[in-house]
Parts: structure tokens; C-alpha cells; sequence
């Protein structure tokens, strides 16, 4: 239960076996490598655009084909951040068969031409929305233009405005032809003599209307001018386009399929781009090369067999120095070991640090339980926990351990509050069996009598305040500085207890006086310990007074804890609101009422649960990091990250 | 655009209880201590759920974004929109706590004109706190979700910062508890 020992790790081998190296130590997983700043590598560079080039096709390659297809993920996935699984022999095979640059050309070559189908098709459906009303129109569209005598034009026209040829207009030497007549408007055909007033163009436009020429729509798809052969050629390389749209779409959809390829490739990629970035950072000769690097003194052994296939290489292992950055791993058996997920979420030990997770586990478990404070909810979170690690593959099962660990808690937080789905068993069992058993655990009642809870959250916090100094002062004692650590540490260990039982005296709790003698030892060494370190004699007693300070933050410290009867309240009442309506229903509905009391209850104390597990979650921490923490935790430690496979994308399992 | 809203909405909020008092002030004598109860029972349920929603949804806004350029992110983002939204809860349960001081589930005792005035009150700490510290939890929790987006592993520290906001919404909600069960004679 602490961080775990490191040796530090320096290879010399061979420069040319730097990539086969990196390669075996990836698969080992057992050394931290560390980086340093990269030097001139001009000699590397074309490699590294290599790595680059194929990772942005794949990148493309990857959402072309999302387009088709995409990797099933379940909705718990969404939280677990479980990815897709292959073989590991799945995956060399995907390696060694897949050319990216085929795919590329492939996916590249079958986009652009979707667009330009697209865009054709587009063009030509406009055509045809102008050339459609015309279809009945039997003159060639050639013909259709001024001769030696006559002017002939098409028109589009407002179909009324023709009752008035005739009327306002000649009708003399102008003839039309109506090839079409729709929502108000009229095709028509116009023919007149050449050298007359008015003009046919002045005659369309007196008649509201604009003059057309089909004779750009029709290009290209009619030989002999007429409207119908165009249309009916245009629909047949419509089809046509259509068709080989098709034929793109099936041929991408199968190629999709493979996207499992793809991703595994990317992560290949990925891979040999971060060896790469490591052997690019590696202090090299002409001819040798330096790999430097943290590993367990536990897995020492396993990486010099590891690398004992290479002849030429020579491993030194070694303690670290006072002043390195050392990699932190924390090492702590199966009790304590999910806890570890709270102490990360703050950060790091430093690697000459103590690891908190032992001194927090048992306070985060309590505060935890008595936020949540109901037994049915923690079974719940139990059962859920160990569901959840039977079913799903997860990278880190911290979390989902801990959850289980604390409904155990919750559980008996939850028997002695007397609180089983809040009040359900008096609500709809009252007088039987099931409430005779329940209430025969409860002890405290959180919503008729909160001052005894408050003086438990606020007594459970001055005791994690306590033990939060004692670690203080066991870590200066660690370094060897035992005498400031029991003058300036020991002094409050001493006189905090002193100080509470004294209080408890005079409220004639406790008969004694003992109280006030452990009071006044505390307080003489915090006093030394403020005057000690004050070299001006005058000045002393002011400092000697003023070590008192710190009972003002100690004071507004223990008062936050009262937060956890705050949580406990919320959830338990919530808890009761829920059994409350669930019990109204059933006189508001006569009869069939209910039927609703089982769907108010399991989704009204799931929502509580859900709810207040992430408040009691994170309130819990909360008293770690800024209550706790803050006595003796200093963090800002390297977490270990041994050099392994990149996996981004899919799993590969063996 | 969210920083400019808050304002707004703790002006809003303040505006109903002014509102509330100057009726209850003015009015009072003639509605009865039970309607000045009821109004501040309203106060704490109404406010800290005020504070929520605009929480939520400003929270909410955020997440949908950026899980739709990120969907692996979802799991990380809920927790960020779902924390200001305890608020509303805080204040929902003090104004449960006030009728069921008022026993209103078993036949509304008849509360005098004072008594109806400490209720009101006692509704005050939690339905302020709840209103305003939502708001402002809500920033944090946005610009928490920011590092859910660079560096998803630190997610977890996204979500203790929000909780500092909280802090005050808990204590308001804890004041008022204590206030309407162990102040208000009835």
C-alpha cells in the first residue's frame, strides 16, 4: 500500500535495432520512457511525413466510410468508452493485407464522381422542368427563328392576356399557337410578318409575357430539334447516371464494411508514429543509442528476459536520484485499490510522497454511505457493480469497484437510518413482518432528528481533520525531521482531542479533568511551535499566540462536513416524497391506482439514486481534496505510463 | 453569451421575491399566515428550480455540441449538465419540508399571520443560494466541459470544481432545513 519502488532503466544498444527494440519493449509494457527534447533529426524527417501522410488518408478513408456504416455501440458504451475488439491475429492480417493507398486512390476517385453525378443530375432535372411543358411542341426548335418574310418566336404568356389578342392587338398579321396552358400561364407558338409594327418581341411583351429559347436546353440530346426525342434522351442518361450512382454506392457500401480495418490501421499508424516521436527523442551516437526510463523494481526481471533475445545491448538499473521526476504508480491491495480512483482525480503522489488512497478509502467509504444513507440503494449500486464488471470489458474497473464498495456501506448507513427505499416499508407495509425488520436496525432518524446526524458529520469530520495532521506529521517524520513534526504536527494531534473532550466536560458529559490537562500540553507546543521559529525575542509571545491561528481554518473546516447531512436529508426525503405519491395515487385512481405505484416507485427512486449517488460522489471527494488534502498532501507526481500498443480506436485481444 | 444571462436571471428571481414580499406585506393581513407560508414554500421551490433550468440548459447546450462532434464524450459530459440541476432539487424539498410543517398531508393546520411570515423566511437562505449559486455553477461547469474536450482523462477533476459552487447551495439548503424544523413555532 503505497507507491510503488522504481528503478531507473538505461539500455544501450545498437542504433540500427532502435525500432525492434521499441517494438519488444511496446509488447513488455513494463518501462516509462522518458523524453527528452529532440535535437537536430533532418536525417528522420521523411520518415515521420510518411506516418503523417498515411494517417490523414486513413483519416479520410475512416469518415467516407462512417458514411456507410458504422461500429454498433450500446448505451453503455457511451459511459464505459468500451471499444470495438479484434483478434490480434484479425489484426496482422488487417496490416499486412490492406493497401492504403489503393483504398485512398479508390475512395477519392468514387467521392469525386458521386458529386459529379450529383451535379449532373441536377442540371439535367433542370432541363427538363423547362422542357417538360413543351413536349407537345412539334416544330423543331432549329426551326423555330426568323425567316426570309416571318418572325416565329416561343413564348410563355399569362393565359388570359390571349383573349385580348385580337382586341388590342392585330390579329392580322399575327398567329399563335397555344402548345400548352398551366397554372395560368400559356406556351405558345407565335408567327408574324417580318417589317411590321408592332414587332412579334413588342407584341410578347404587350401581352405580359418573355420570349423563350429552348434551344440550349435541348443541346447535345437531340438531333433532330424536337423536344420529345431530347426529354426522352435526357431521362435515359438520367437513368443511366443513376444506375452507376448506384453501382458506386453498393461497391463503397461493401468496402465499408471494413471499416474495423481502418481503424485498426489507424491505430497501427498511430503506433509507429509514436515510436517513432520516442526513437526521434532517444540520445543516439553514430552507432549506439540510449534508451532511458523508469520501471517496478518488481519488473525489473521480466524486462531484461523480455530483451534478452538482442546480444549486443546492455541494461543498467539502478536507484533513482534524489531530484528526478520519478513515474508514480500506486500500488494497493484489492480493499483499498479502487480508492486509488479518487485519489487520481486529484492527481499524483510525488513518487517520494506518501500515497493517500489508504488514509481517504475509509472516510470516502463513510461519507459516501451516509450521503447516499439508504440500504435498498446501496444494495442496488452493489448488485449494478458487479453486473457491470461480469458483462462488460473495461480498461479500468476502478470506478465501478468503488461504487460496489460503497453500496456495501450504503447498505448499513441505510439500516441504521431505518431507510429502505426512503419510508417505503411503513408507507405500504406498515405493521407487517418486512417493517418489524427494518426498523429494528434504525438507531437515527435523519428527518425527525438531523442535530444528532449533524453532530455525527460534524464529529466524523474533526476525526478525518485529526488523522489528516497525523499523516502530515508521520510524512515529516518519514523525511527525518521528527522533532518539527511532533512540535509542529504532534502539538494539534495533541490538543484538538484535549480541546473536544474539554468541551465535553464542561458540558458535564465527562467527569473528569484529565481533558484539560491534554488541552494544555496542546496548546504549550503550539505556542513553542509559533515562537520557536521567531527570532526576535519580543516578538515571540505574539507568535506564540498566533500559532493559535490555524483553529479558525480547522473550525471552518470541520463546519463543511455538515454538507454531509445536507446530502443525507435530500436523498432521504426525496426518498419519502416518492413513497408519498406513490401512496396518494392510489385513492386519486380508484380501482386500478395501483398499477401506478410500482412504475412511480421505480422511476422515481431511480432518478433519486442516480441523483444523489453523483452528488454523494462528488461531495465525498470534495472533503478529500479540499479538507483533507490540504493538511498534508502536496501531489504534482508523473503518473507511470509504461510504453505500450496505441489503442485509440479498437481493442486488440489475444 | 451565458455570463451575460446570469444577471439577468438573479434579477429576475429577485424581482419575484420583492414581489412577493410587497404582497405579502401590503396583503397579508387579509390572506392569512397559511397563503404566506404557501408563497414562501413557492419562493424556494420556484427559484432553485429557476436557477436550474437555465443551468441545465445552458449546460445542456453545450454538451449536445460537442457531443455531436464527439460522441465518445457523452458519458463524461452528462454529469457536467446534471450537476447544476441539484438546485432545483435542494429547493423543491425545502418547500416539501414547509407543508409538511404545515402538516398539510394530514388537514393544513391554520398558521397565524407571524407564523406564516417564518416560514416565509426560512424558505429564504435555500431558495436564494440555490437560485444564484446554480447560475454560477453553471460557468464552471461549462468551462469544465472544456476539459473534457482537450484532455478527456482529467474529467474528473471538471466535475470536483463545479462542486465548490455547490458548496453554498448546500449550506443555504441545510440553513433553511434547520430553520423551518427547529425555528418555526408552530
Amino acid at each position: 500500500m503505497a507507491v510503488a519502488r522504481m528503478r531507473k532503466v538505461t539500455i544501450f544498444a545498437y542504433e540500427d535495432l532502435g525500432e525492434s527494440i521499441f517494438e519488444t519493449l511496446r509488447d513488455l509494457e513494463v518501462l516509462h520512457v522518458t523524453k527528452r527534447e529532440s535535437r537536430d533529426l533532418s536525417y528522420y524527417e521523411e520518415d515521420e511525413d510518411k506516418y503523417d501522410e498515411k494517417l490523414s488518408q486513413l483519416s479520410v478513408i475512416k469518415s467516407y466510410f462512417e458514411q456507410y456504416t458504422s461500429i454498433e455501440k450500446s448505451f453503455l458504451d457511451m459511459f464505459t468508452g468500451a471499444k470495438p475488439q479484434m483478434s490480434y491475429e484479425e489484426f496482422k492480417r488487417v496490416v499486412a493485407g490492406c493497401d492504403v493507398d489503393e483504398v485512398f486512390v479508390t475512395v477519392q476517385k468514387h467521392g469525386k464522381r458521386l458529386k459529379e453525378i450529383d451535379q449532373e443530375i441536377q442540371e439535367l432535372t433542370q432541363r427538363v422542368e423547362v422542357l417538360a411543358p413543351w413536349v407537345e411542341l412539334d416544330i423543331p426548335i432549329p426551326e423555330i427563328r426568323p425567316t426570309k418574310t416571318c418572325d416565329m418566336q416561343l413564348a410563355i404568356v399569362p393565359s388570359n392576356s390571349l383573349n385580348y389578342v385580337g382586341d388590342e392587338i392585330s390579329t392580322e398579321y399575327v398567329h399563335f399557337h397555344e402548345v400548352w396552358r398551366e397554372h395560368g400561364n400559356s406556351g405558345v407558338w407565335l408567327v408574324a410578318l417580318l417589317d411590321q409594327e408592332p414587332s412579334l418581341s413588342a407584341v410578347v411583351s404587350a401581352l405580359g409575357g418573355v420570349s423563350v429559347n429552348l434551344s440550349r436546353e435541348i443541346e447535345g440530346y437531340s438531333e433532330t430539334g424536337s423536344v420529345k426525342e431530347a426529354l426522352n434522351n435526357i431521362e435515359k442518361t438520367v437513368s443511366d447516371l443513376l444506375a452507376e450512382r448506384e453501382e458506386i454506392l453498393s461497391k463503397d457500401g461493401e468496402m465499408a464494411q471494413d471499416l474495423m480495418g481502418i481503424l485498426a490501421l489507424i491505430d497501427y499508424y498511430l503506433d509507429k508514429q509514436n515510436l517513432f516521436e520516442l526513437r526521434k527523442s532517444t540520445p543516439k551516437t553514430r552507432f549506439t543509442l540510449v534508451i532511458e526510463g523508469y520501471a517496478k523494481a518488481k519488473e525489473i526481471d521480466k524486462l531484461r528476459d523480455g530483451l534478452s533475445i538482442y546480444k549486443d545491448i546492455e541494461i543498467v538499473d539502478e536507484e533513482p536520484g534524489e531530484d528526478e521526476d520519478v513515474p508514480v504508480f500506486l500500488e494497493n491491495n484489492v480493499l483499498i485499490r479502487p480508492f486509488e480512483f479518487v485519489t487520481n482525480i486529484y492527481g499524483y503522489p510525488q513518487y517520494n510522497e506518501m500515497d493517500p488512497t489508504p488514509f481517504l478509502a475509509p472516510f470516502f467509504w463513510i461519507f459516501f454511505a451516509m450521503c447516499l444513507g439508504d440500504a435498498i440503494y446501496g444494495i442496488i449500486l452493489s448488485i449494478f457493480s458487479i453486473w457491470f464488471i461480469k458483462t462488460q470489458s473495461l480498461e479500468d474497473d476502478k470506478l465501478i469497484r468503488l461504487l460496489g464498495y460503497c453500496g456495501v456501506s450504503t447498505l448499513f448507513a441505510g439500516a441504521l437510518m431505518g431507510s429502505w427505499f426512503g419510508d417505503l416499508p411503513s408507507t405500504f407495509f406498515g405493521g407487517t413482518a418486512i417493517e418489524r425488520f427494518t426498523s429494528k436496525f434504525a438507531v437515527l432518524d435523519p428527518v425527525n432528528d438531523p442535530i444528532t446526524l449533524l453532530v455525527v458529520s460534524l464529529g466524523l469530520g474533526i476525526v478525518h481533520l485529526w488523522v489528516g495532521i497525523i499523516v502530515k506529521m508521520l510524512g515529516t517524520i518519514r523525511e527525518g525531521a521528527v522533532f518539527d513534526a511532533i512540535v509542529d504536527d504532534g502539538s494539534w494531534v495533541v490538543f484538538i482531542p484535549g480541546l473536544i473532550l474539554w468541551v465535553l466536560s464542561l458540558m458535564g458529559m465527562i467527569q473528569s479533568s484529565i481533558p484539560l490537562y491534554i488541552m494544555i500540553v496542546g496548546a504549550v507546543m503550539i505556542m513553542w511551535s509559533g515562537a520557536r521559529n521567531q527570532p526576535n525575542i519580543f516578538m515571540k509571545p505574539i507568535s506564540a499566540v498566533g500559532g493559535f491561528y490555524n483553529i479558525v481554518s480547522y473550525f471552518s473546516d470541520t463546519l463543511s462536513y455538515a454538507r454531509i447531512l445536507a446530502l443525507g436529508l435530500a436523498s432521504a426525503i426525496i426518498g419519502v416524497v416518492v413513497n408519498m405519491i406513490a401512496a396518494l395515487i392510489v385513492d386519486m385512481v380508484p380501482g386500478v391506482g395501483w398499477v401506478f405505484v410500482p412504475v412511480i416507485l421505480i422511476v422515481g427512486h431511480l432518478f433519486n439514486l442516480v441523483i444523489n449517488a453523483l452528488g454523494s460522489f462528488i461531495h465525498s471527494g470534495r472533503l478529500q481534496y479540499v479538507e483533507f488534502f490540504s493538511k498534508f498532501f502536496e501531489g504534482g507526481g508523473t503518473p507511470f505510463r509504461p510504453l505500450k500498443r496505441v489503442r485509440k480506436n479498437i481493442m486488440v485481444i489475444d | 453569451m451565458f455570463e451575460g444571462m446570469i444577471g439577468k436571471w438573479v434579477l429576475i428571481g429577485c424581482l419575484i421575491l420583492v414581489g412577493m414580499l410587497i404582497v405579502g406585506l401590503f396583503f397579508g393581513p387579509f390572506l392569512g399566515g397559511n397563503v404566506l407560508a404557501l408563497m414562501g414554500a413557492g419562493l424556494a421551490v420556484a427559484l432553485g428550480g429557476i436557477g436550474s433550468i437555465v443551468a441545465v440548459g445552458a449546460t445542456g447546450e453545450k454538451a449536445a455540441g460537442m457531443t455531436a462532434e464527439n460522441p465518445d464524450n457523452f458519458g463524461r459530459l452528462l454529469p457536467l449538465q446534471a450537476l447544476p440541476g441539484t438546485q432545483g432539487i435542494y429547493g423543491f424539498l425545502v418547500g416539501f419540508l414547509a407543508l409538511v410543517k404545515m402538516e398539510a398531508f394530514a388537514g393544513v393546520l391554520e398558521l397565524s399571520l407571524e407564523q406564516g411570515w417564518q416560514v416565509f423566511f426560512a424558505c429564504l437562505p435555500c431558495a436564494l443560494s440555490c437560485l444564484i449559486s446554480g447560475l454560477y455553477q453553471a460557468k464552471v461547469c461549462l468551462s469544465g466541459m472544456d476539459i473534457v474536450a482537450k484532455k478527456p482523462e482529467e474529467s474528473g477533476k471538471a466535475l470536483i470544481l463545479p462542486a465548490m459552487v455547490e458548496t453554498y447551495a448546500v449550506l443555504g439548503l441545510l440553513a433553511s432545513v434547520l430553520m423551518i424544523m427547529f425555528a418555526v413555532k408552530i
